[in-house]
């Protein structure tokens, strides 16, 4: 008998996220570390796995090592599955061609053998840059009761930056008459999520005329999407009322972070009813000494905390020496920040020394905005070196170097 | 060591762990904020190389087996081999259910046993706190080619210690000369850690022997009665060890790991311990909190004031409250302006507002699982 499911879902997690600079300078952009022990594509996944969805195809392309030995065979997300389950699906060779993945529609248009061996009526694509937790059913509900071919989940955005987002223009009705992406004078407020459900029939249709349209950049937001409104195809917006941040960018991947400790931001971890699960290592309990003050911060096992930190965000296995400030900053698996060492607006990355006496980033003066220091990982930051606001660090300083 | 089989004893609930154990044997009590006492001896034979481990039970091994699983955490899930949790059979060996000790617990298992290929057998209790690689201890029994070895500790006991314990005296080449157990003044202050290695044919026939002649005890009639005629051995382990065998070492290891260098000693020297992972949050702590000299697990949401404590996954600690001394265990909640020293409350303890219980470092108040306040 052919085994089939409803829904399957497809990750797209190729991409490079360049805008994260040092961040993903090793590794994919839903491999980078957030909230003290996840990572990005921690969110997707566990969304996945609580609305029902036991069947994802997570397409890897860009530096896939660190992210391929992390979703291994999906056990933490409970999705080792003799049936379904997650599948790392990279580019591959045929006999007759080979390609890297062209475009977000293209990843999906290679992988169809994949869909096909669920014969799924329903297709649920997303992407591995959001923080935010969704209920995916709700949403096919939807999808089903709209009797749409395409659903895309949309979030009311501030008009002022309505501009930085792909809009969606609503009927009455709630279906999609118009898509504009980052529209100079935006129309409405509605905001394209990244979350995609199509009913495979018609989606597989797209996929392959849009293949043989040389012309086409492959990509769902400019190509699939506008192709199915001109078609008139029944497009539906789901509307998502709750957390989401695209973190796309230093600025708000260090927002995203400081909103899992600030009350009222949306963004609440604790909450049992929709756990994120991630793949944890075994360490002993974090140690936070005599001489330690920690306020209004989140720390993980395995830490040892002898300095003060306030309003951050410590992973696991990370050392904060005696005398040392850490506030209003990340601090990535693995790093050492030692005695006296001070980090302030920063995101240091994983198994980075910051060596005593060491003075990283700096809070805002008056007048001027926010800027993080990003340090890349596993640098040496040198005894009271200093490292201005703003720099982005991917090599080693040296002692008392400072950086402007 | 991948020729030997591990046997690890999780049958005894240890009285003097008192309400503790209550309801589970005392290889599961939790452990440092986040382990169970087994971790340590299952990590260390998995550390060690051995790829085969039997768990013997015999009572309230629920949260036990929760905790174990299919063994995935320590590597364990193996198609041969593996791990095996193993239940007392209720049929086998009239007489045998009615006794608690190690001799009747490993006749039960001794099909288990006799089918391994195994050519050795590392015994071992659960309720030592150590970080231990058994390879040496392995190494020596084959160089001595010792009928058995066992591992012992040496230190300064007291004498709760030693009224409870197998005290042992070695010769200059190891062997073992004598064996007290529960002395009353000390005669020898070298504690055995219930930690054997003999081989499994040996092993057999010494059960069935000890059956056959209505002997049970494993250290009385195994280690006393044949030190003279055969060749046991002992070997020393020089690292950091401690047995939990009551309420009161329980408080005492737990508050000494609050020390960095036994932490090093036992968490980043040798092997990593390994426990069953859970999906808590990192620990959150509060604008108003003060936390000092703690053990903090995952999941926790800290807003008061924490002093020399070990604290659990998921517990809170509301405003104003005041935890000083205390081992606080999963899901405890205390409410604003209580205040808690000297206490071990045990899983889901529920404290209310403002409430004020003070136990004393030699006999700390201890509140059961589930209790409210």
């Amino acid at each position: 008998m052919l085994k089939s499911k409803e829904c399957i879902a497809m990750l797209l997690a190729g991409g490079q996220g360049s805008r994260l600079q040092v961040l993903t300078k090793n590794v994919a952009k839903p491999a980078v570390p957030f909230g003290g022990k996840y990572r990005i594509i921690d969110f997707p996944l566990s969304n996945c796995i609580n609305s029902g969805i036991d069947t994802v195809g997570v397409l890897t392309q860009y530096q896939p090592l660190e992210l391929n030995t992390y979703i291994g065979n999906g056990q933490p997300w409970d999705l080792d599955r003799s049936n379904g389950g997650v599948a790392i699906l990279p580019p591959y060779m045929t006999s007759t061609t080979g390609a890297w993945y062209k475009g977000t529609a293209n990843a999906i248009y290679q992988n169809m053998n994949f869909i096909k061996s669920f014969n799924p009526k329903y297709v649920l694509v997303l992407s591995g840059d959001h923080i935010y937790k969704m209920n995916y059913d709700w949403m096919l509900r939807e999808h089903k009761k709209a009797g749409a071919d395409c659903t895309i989940a949309v979030i009311d955005v501030p008009i002022e930056e309505a501009s930085r987002f792909g809009i969606m223009n609503l009927r009455e009705d709630n279906f999609i008459y118009e898509f504009e992406e980052k529209p100079k004078h935006p129309k409405s407020t509605k905001a394209s999520m990244g979350v995609y459900i199509f009913t495979w029939e018609v989606l597989e249709k797209y996929l392959i005329e849009d293949e043989s349209n040389p012309e086409s950049e492959n990509d769902f937001g400019k190509n699939i999407i506008p192709n199915m409104l001109k078609d008139e195809k029944r497009l539906f917006a789901y509307e998502y009322k709750g957390y989401w941040k695209d973190v796309g960018t230093i600025d708000s991947l260090w927002e995203a972070n400081m909103d899992a400790i600030t009350p009222g931001s949306g963004l609440v971890l604790h909450d049992k009813g929709w756990r994120i699960y991630a793949r944890n290592p075994a360490k002993p309990s974090q140690f936070v000494s005599a001489e330690a003050e920690v306020r209004n911060s989140m720390i993980a096992e395995g830490c040892n905390t002898c300095g003060k930190v306030e309003r951050s965000i410590v992973f696991y296995d990370v050392s904060i020496g005696k005398n040392a400030i850490v506030n209003n900053s990340i601090v990535m698996p693995g790093s050492v920040v030692e005695d006296g060492a001070v980090v302030e607006y920063s995101i240091i990355a994983e198994n980075v020394t910051v060596k005593s006496g060491a003075h990283i980033g700096s809070a805002p003066r008056e007048g001027s905005g926010r800027q993080i220091t990003v340090v890349g990982n596993s640098l040496k930051i040198g005894n009271n070196a200093c490292i201005s606001a703003g720099k982005v660090i991917d090599r080693d300083v040296s002692d008392g170097e400072v950086v402007l | 060591m991948k020729d030997t089989l591990g046997i690890i004893f999780a049958h005894d609930k240890i009285d003097a762990l008192r309400e503790i154990t209550e309801s589970r044997t005392a290889a599961s009590v939790p452990f440092s904020g986040r382990y169970r006492m087994i971790d340590f001896t299952l990590s260390n034979m998995v550390n060690s190389g051995i790829k085969e481990v039997g768990v013997v039970t015999r009572s309230d091994y629920y949260s036990l087996m929760t905790h174990l699983g299919t063994g995935k955490e320590w590597d364990l899930n193996r198609k041969k081999g593996g791990l095996s949790i193993l239940p007392p059979s209720i049929e086998s060996h009239d007489g045998l259910s009615e006794k608690n000790s190690k001799i009747a617990v490993l006749m039960g298992i001794i099909e288990y046993i006799r089918q391994s290929d195994c050519k050795y057998v590392l015994l071992a209790d659960a309720n030592v706190i150590a970080n231990i690689d058994y390879t040496e201890l392995f190494e020596s029994h084959i160089e001595k080619q010792a009928y058995m070895t066992a591992l012992y500790k040496a230190d300064v006991y007291d004498n709760s210690k030693l009224r409870t314990n197998a005290f042992i005296d070695v010769d200059a080449n190891g062997k073992i000369k004598d064996i007290t157990i529960n002395q009353s003044i000390q005669l020898h202050s070298k504690m055995l850690l219930g930690t054997y290695i003999i081989e499994r044919g040996l092993l057999e026939f010494l059960i069935c022997q000890c059956v056959a002649h209505n002997k049970f005890d494993f250290e009385r009639d195994v280690i006393q009665e044949m030190a003279e005629s055969l060749d046991i051995y002992a070997y020393e382990h020089k690292g950091f060890a401690e047995k939990i065998d009551s309420v009161e070492s329980y408080f005492k290891v737990n508050m000494k790991l609050l020390d960095s260098t036994t932490r090093k000693e036992l968490f980043e020297k040798g092997g990593e311990i390994l426990t069953r992972v859970h999906d808590s949050v990192p620990t959150m702590f509060g604008t108003e909190s003060s936390v000092r000299n703690s053990m903090l697990a995952d999941g926790c949401i800290i807003e008061g004031t924490v002093e020399n404590s070990v604290i659990f996954r998921n517990v809170k600690i509301a405003k104003g409250a005041v935890v000083k001394n205390c081992i606080i265990m999963q899901g405890t909640e205390i409410g604003e302006n209580a205040n808690l020293e000297y206490c071990i409350t045990d899983r889901l303890v529920n404290i209310s507002e403002g409430t004020s219980l003070r136990g004393a470092e030699s006999y700390p108040t201890v509140l059961p699982k589930g209790c409210k306040i």
